[in-house]
């Protein structure tokens, strides 16, 4: 049922996209990456975790890569590559990626 | 400053295909994932040449229209300059086999470049340049793809994105004519985003002696070693990466503000890309005009294509954004102003010219 909530999600996480980057972000909590996640993908954050294999979830697909890259963008002013996709198998793993251009930015 | 002055646009014309594909048809996807991909994409459906037609074609018909609308004599006519990645032939280049058929003289310049989404503003910048240094007085630029010749039908992650069209420009030198603003960029280390890694003209994977069968990608799709291979998830990546600076970059230049333009016209390459970069450059959604939905990513075509359907929106002069950006890496931005009624309707034709 990823369809029945997704169209007014899906518009409100593309006005999230702010005019201006998000610049000045210093630190990325896990809570906070989850959460972001979970808007990105459209799922309730309470089923995910550090620990979550995401791209084993029934809602995954290559279409929420797209999702996340832009959510990364958005929110984090982060550039996720397809690699940095491909190279994580956790959200813990990805949340460590986006901590670490964070903190090299 | 990246300028160029005096030099005027005539018409622009783009021409399809009659064939429609919709994204709801397509076999490779259950009905889910199609819902899924439109939504995401944008794309509903795009037009699909037949066995015979070549972009050249759908080029030389647009390149009537143009011709006919600024009321040139074909002999007037000084340069020709094609940007496709789809030629007729690998040897010779299509520029000058359109030279012999649109009956241009011989004394008119032809070449062909390789570029794909970032055709249009490199083009114009080419040509542009071409002329003013050589005092050519008219030109043609010829921008068009038949992406689905190059794609594997069963590429879920590439057949249907892409639709077919080609396009023509009439530029004239005119010392009145405002000036064009540029921002060219280009980053190899991208490659392997957007490639066709095989086949006759490939020197690092020649052809052999071995019968051609299609072999699995590092993303499980099957394919021919002279299939496109797109990575969307790395071109998204650089896309809203780099894409709104250089719209920026290319706005200072001209000195003009987003809502002093009248249209931002992107590379169609899908509407979460779009969006966000429309977002990013400090446009408002409805200044970004669009064909996704209708033609898909038309790649080197597709700003030509979404200035012609909607060429009932330039009753009057309009000041514009084109920005074309992936295969490559390779991206730009032109500020251009287009006179009222020089953008025309877009042409339906399955013949081959």
């Amino acid at each position: 049922m990823i369809f029945a909530q997704s169209d007014t999600r899906s518009k409100t996480f593309l006005t999230s996209l702010a005019h201006v980057p998000a610049t000045g972000v210093e630190y990325v909590s896990i809570e906070t990456f989850i959460e972001k996640f979970a808007f990105a993908i459209e799922v309730e954050p309470e089923i995910l975790s550090a620990e979550t294999e995401y791209k084993a979830l029934d809602v995954w697909d290559s279409l929420n890569t797209l999702a996340v890259i832009a959510m990364a963008d958005a929110d984090f002013n982060v550039a996720l590559s397809g690699q940095d996709i491909e190279s994580s198998r956790t959200i813990g793993n990805l949340w460590q990626i986006v901590e670490g251009k964070v903190a090299n930015a | 400053m990246k300028a160029i002055p005096g030099i005027a646009v005539r018409a622009v014309a783009a021409a399809v295909p009659t064939h429609v594909a919709r994204t709801q048809d397509y076999e490779f996807l259950t009905p889910e994932e199609r819902l899924r991909f439109q939504k995401v994409t944008g794309i509903a459906e795009r037009r699909i040449v037949g066995s015979e037609q070549c972009a050249s074609d759908l080029c030389a018909f647009a390149a009537d229209r143009v011709i006919e609308h600024a009321g040139w004599e074909r002999e007037s006519i000084g340069a020709l300059i094609l940007v496709t990645q789809s030629p007729d032939y690998p040897i010779p280049a299509t520029a000058v086999i359109l030279q012999d058929k649109l009956k241009l003289s011989q004394t008119c310049i032809a070449f062909d470049v390789n570029l794909g989404c970032s055709a249009y503003p490199y083009g114009i910048a080419i040509v542009a340049s071409i002329m003013k240094s050589l005092s050519i007085q008219r030109a043609l630029l010829l921008i068009g793809d038949i992406s689905s010749r190059g794609c594997a039908i069963s590429d879920k992650s590439a057949w249907p994105l892409f639709g077919d069209a080609g396009s023509a420009t009439a530029l004239e030198l005119h010392e009145d004519a405002p000036a064009a603003f540029f921002d060219l960029m280009s980053d190899g280390a991208g490659k392997d985003a957007i490639i066709v890694p095989s086949g006759m003209l490939s020197s690092r994977r020649p052809r052999t002696d071995e019968a051609v069968r299609m072999e699995p990608g590092s993303d499980g799709i099957m394919r021919y070693p002279d299939n496109l291979v797109l990575r969307g998830a790395d071109i998204f990546s650089f896309a809203i990466a780099k894409v709104p600076s250089s719209i920026q970059r290319a706005l200072e230049a001209s000195k003009h503000k987003p809502d002093q333009v009248d249209f931002l016209v992107l590379h169609q390459a899908n509407k979460m890309i779009n969006d966000t970069i429309t977002k990013k450059a400090g446009f408002r959604p409805e200044q970004a005009i669009s064909t996704l939905e209708r033609y898909g990513n038309t790649s080197s075509a597709s700003i030509p294509v979404t200035l012609c359907a909607h060429s009932d929106r330039f009753d009057q002069s309009r000041q514009l954004a084109l920005c074309g950006f992936g295969v490559g890496l390779s991206w730009g931005t032109c500020i251009l102003s287009v006179p009222a009624h020089a953008i025309l309707p877009i042409i339906e034709t399955d013949d081959v010219y």
